[in-house]
């Protein structure tokens, strides 16, 4: 508060001895504003909530309230999140050393040329003026043309999304597949198995593009059974899927193992076997359920997890995918095509954590009242 | 409760109903009869359903892997009675009831001896038997109903959940029989309660939701884990009015699990007293109360007695000594804190025999002991 006193008010500052009595009377017109702003602060919020609970406006009406109260707060802080990572993208790639100008007119560009180019691209503009002009391109859907391409990126990267899309989903499939199984069995089980441990702890330690070129070597080359060429069908699709499923089954398994196990412990599954249920009874209506909530947390984050591996796994297998693109245009320095992936991503990401927490939220009714406050 | 339990459920419903205050009890005068106040009235001129049966466990031994629990133990209720089995953390109470029950936890299991629940021994039954004696006839009242309701289904489904696949109702009916057996057990929006998410209700609804659960089985027998300590007192009280209730209207018989001797002063016919995984003292409530023999049982009365007679100032006597220790010796398991201790108390555990004294009314259950020195 005094600081604020003093740079508001420079000639008006007390001097450092006397700052016990000089604050008095500037602090009257701040005491005279501030205990409105607060009050009027408490009282919006305190006010606003009723509304949405109240009880006449029937239960129903309640509930759907505090989930699009919930739902457009997720997507505010997705939007900023997405901010973010535009801009810190941005400023990153103008860390990275290299000419774009150069990359596009050849190492035999004269300098008058590579100026043009430079003129062409904006890149001679103040930085702020760039990332102002790319911002506003961004919430428009404009994400620039390409350097190497000269085709709209928008448009470049709409023909990637279905495959890594399709990739993504075969892979997520194999990973819950696999995962749920196992961390079903072992809960089931009751016991831990060193094999199975010893498994976990590999596929942990092992990274996505070792995983992937192991495969290719063994099932590709080795084996023949899988194509080794590039391609977009499914037979191409089903080595990339299992790489990047199975890099996530470790956790899936643990998840699903640990949940389960709680949940096998808890009283309501002995309510639910002192009813008369069968075991297998027990389990799918009991059990599932509860397991199924920490299971939709996980594939949330999963697609952060994804947008990073789909990377190497589509590059190794070539997949004709976003991850392709991106490394293609990070070797050419096509800086429009590497930032609309990037926030392509972003977006994605957003996106799949907003929809495990709507559907968290169906599934388990607890979760509902998470984030109203 | 000071005139004999004449037909086993003299405490309970019975009588008139007094008064509807919270537990105010006195060890050696009745405890009051207080059904009033609640939702639930039976039809006049309607006969009660009489679900309930003789109940007799007998040399029940329960074992944790190496470790037994339960050393033992025999009971016997008669159809329609309320037993309370009274003990401290670790005494086997509720490895008695979970045994009973056949909801003993993996690790767990029956080595010895029967609950017989009329002529069914519930330790006996195996697949598909078992599940159909679970639930009817050995309903299990659990003690925290927040833990023991399925949290992400409705409380009103998970009570048409028992009407589905004990008596195989449809979908529709087996809710409006669940709705109706809300109203039952006292809520009184019932309606609406059905559509709730447990974490949604207070604690004394979901502990009726929880009662509903367990009768809407039409059990024999229904066992009560301390179903109220989690409760505050007047919940408590509410909670204890209903199942006494339910109990005159169904006719069930009860045992009741507590560590409270109010609680059993105030719904028991007889208690059972549990020390260290063995029955150590056996009576009606009225004769438990006025001549307790075995010295744990003693020091329990009086610490009661104390709490509720004492003035503010009044130093609660407590029993001295640890909680029975689990991996106790080859003698009385409250050898180590018993003032009574002989040579002979630590080398071999006491048999249970009748306790000496004046001849017990008619009809009343025998006083067992379970003591070398005490008779």
């Amino acid at each position: 508060m005094a600081e604020h006193l003093n740079t508001g008010h420079p000639e008006s500052a007390p001097p450092p001895g006397e700052a016990s009595e000089g604050t008095p009377p500037e602090a009257v017109p701040t005491t005279a504003v501030s205990p409105q702003t607060p009050s009027a602060e408490s009282v919006l919020p305190r006010s606003a909530p009723p509304k949405g609970v109240s009880p006449k406006g029937g239960r129903s009406r309640a509930v759907w309230w505090g989930t699009a109260r919930r739902v457009g707060l997720r997507l505010l802080l997705g939007a900023a999140t997405i901010a973010v990572v535009v801009t810190a993208t941005f400023a990153l790639l103008y860390v990275v050393p290299g000419d774009p100008a150069r990359g596009i007119a050849g190492p035999r560009a004269t300098p008058e040329l590579l100026e043009r180019i430079r003129e062409q691209l904006h890149l001679t503009a103040p930085l702020w003026e760039q990332y102002g002009a790319y911002a506003k391109g961004v919430f428009t859907g404009d994400l620039g043309d390409s350097y190497q391409r000269g085709t709209p990126v928008a448009a470049l990267i709409g023909d990637r999304l279905p495959p890594t899309l399709l990739l993504c989903a075969a892979a997520l499939f194999v990973e819950i597949l696999l995962g749920a199984a196992l961390g079903t069995w072992e809960a089931l089980r009751g016991r831990r198995l060193m094999p199975v441990l010893m498994t976990n702890i590999a596929l942990l330690a092992i990274p996505a593009f070792a995983l992937g070129y192991l495969f290719l070597l063994a099932f590709g080359y080795g084996l023949g059974i899988a194509p080794v060429s590039n391609g977009a069908d499914t037979a191409h699709m089903v080595l990339p899927a299992i790489v990047l499923g199975l890099t996530g089954v470790p956790y899936y398994a643990s998840v699903v193992r640990d949940g389960m196990a709680a949940t096998l412990a808890s009283p309501h599954v002995r309510t639910a076997v002192a009813k008369g249920l069968s075991r297998p009874a027990v389990l799918r209506r009991h059990v599932l359920r509860c397991t199924l909530s920490p299971v939709l947390t996980m594939a949330g984050m999963d697609v952060a997890i994804f947008v990073s591996n789909v990377v190497f796994v589509e590059t190794i297998f070539g997949w004709p995918g976003i991850g392709s693109l991106q490394v293609t245009a990070f070797a050419d320095q096509d800086r429009p095509v590497l930032m609309g992936t990037v926030v392509v991503a972003a977006v994605l990401v957003v996106l799949g954590n907003l929809l495990a927490d709507t559907l968290r939220s169906v599934v388990d009714p607890r979760s509902r009242q998470e984030l109203t406050t | 409760m000071n005139q004999p339990a004449e037909n086993g459920r003299a405490s309970l419903g019975a009588g008139e109903p007094v008064e509807a205050g919270p537990a105010r009890l006195d060890v050696d005068g009745p405890a009051e009869e207080r059904s009033a106040a609640l939702g639930v009235r039976e039809p006049a001129g309607t006969a009660p359903a009489r679900l309930g049966v003789r109940v007799r466990v007998e040399n029940l031994t329960v074992a944790y892997g190496e470790r037994t629990a339960l050393h033992g133990v025999s009971l016997d209720v008669p159809a329609g009675g309320v037993l309370a089995l009274v003990g401290e953390s670790g005494s086997g109470k509720s490895t008695l009831a979970h045994a009973a029950s056949r909801l003993l936890p993996p690790g767990a299991r029956v080595t010895g001896g029967s609950v017989h629940v009329g002529d069914v021994d519930m330790a006996a039954l195996r697949g598909a038997e078992l599940r159909r004696a679970r639930g009817s006839r050995v309903a299990y009242l659990p003690q925290d109903a927040l833990a023991a309701l399925n949290p992400v289904m409705t409380a009103g489904r998970q009570i048409a959940e028992v009407f589905r696949i004990a008596e195989g109702d449809g979908r529709r009916a087996a809710r409006e029989r669940a709705v109706e057996m809300l109203g039952r057990v006292g809520i009184r929006d019932p309606e609406r309660t059905a559509g709730r998410y447990p974490h949604e209700l207070s604690g004394g609804m979901r502990q009726r939701v929880v009662i509903a659960i367990a009768l809407a089985h039409r059990p024999q027998l229904l066992i009560a884990d301390e179903p109220t300590t989690a409760l505050d007192v007047t919940v408590q009280a509410e909670v204890l009015a209903l199942v006494a209730e339910l109990r005159r209207e169904f006719g069930i018989t009860v045992i009741w699990i507590t560590h409270d001797l109010s609680v059993t002063a105030e719904i028991a016919d007889t208690v059972a007293v549990l020390y260290g995984g063995r029955l150590v003292e056996h009576a009606s409530a009225p004769e438990l109360f006025a001549a307790a023999r075995h010295p744990y049982t003693r020091g329990l009365v009086d610490t009661y007695r104390d709490a509720y007679a004492g003035a503010p100032h009044t130093r609660y006597v407590s029993i001295p000594g640890a909680r029975s220790d689990r991996s106790a010796g080859p003698g009385c398991p409250f050898e180590p804190r018993c003032p009574q201790a002989a040579d002979r108390c630590g080398a071999e555990p006491p048999p249970v025999r009748a306790a000496a004294g004046d001849q017990l009314p008619d009809g009343a259950p025998p006083h067992l002991l379970a003591c070398w020195e005490a008779h």
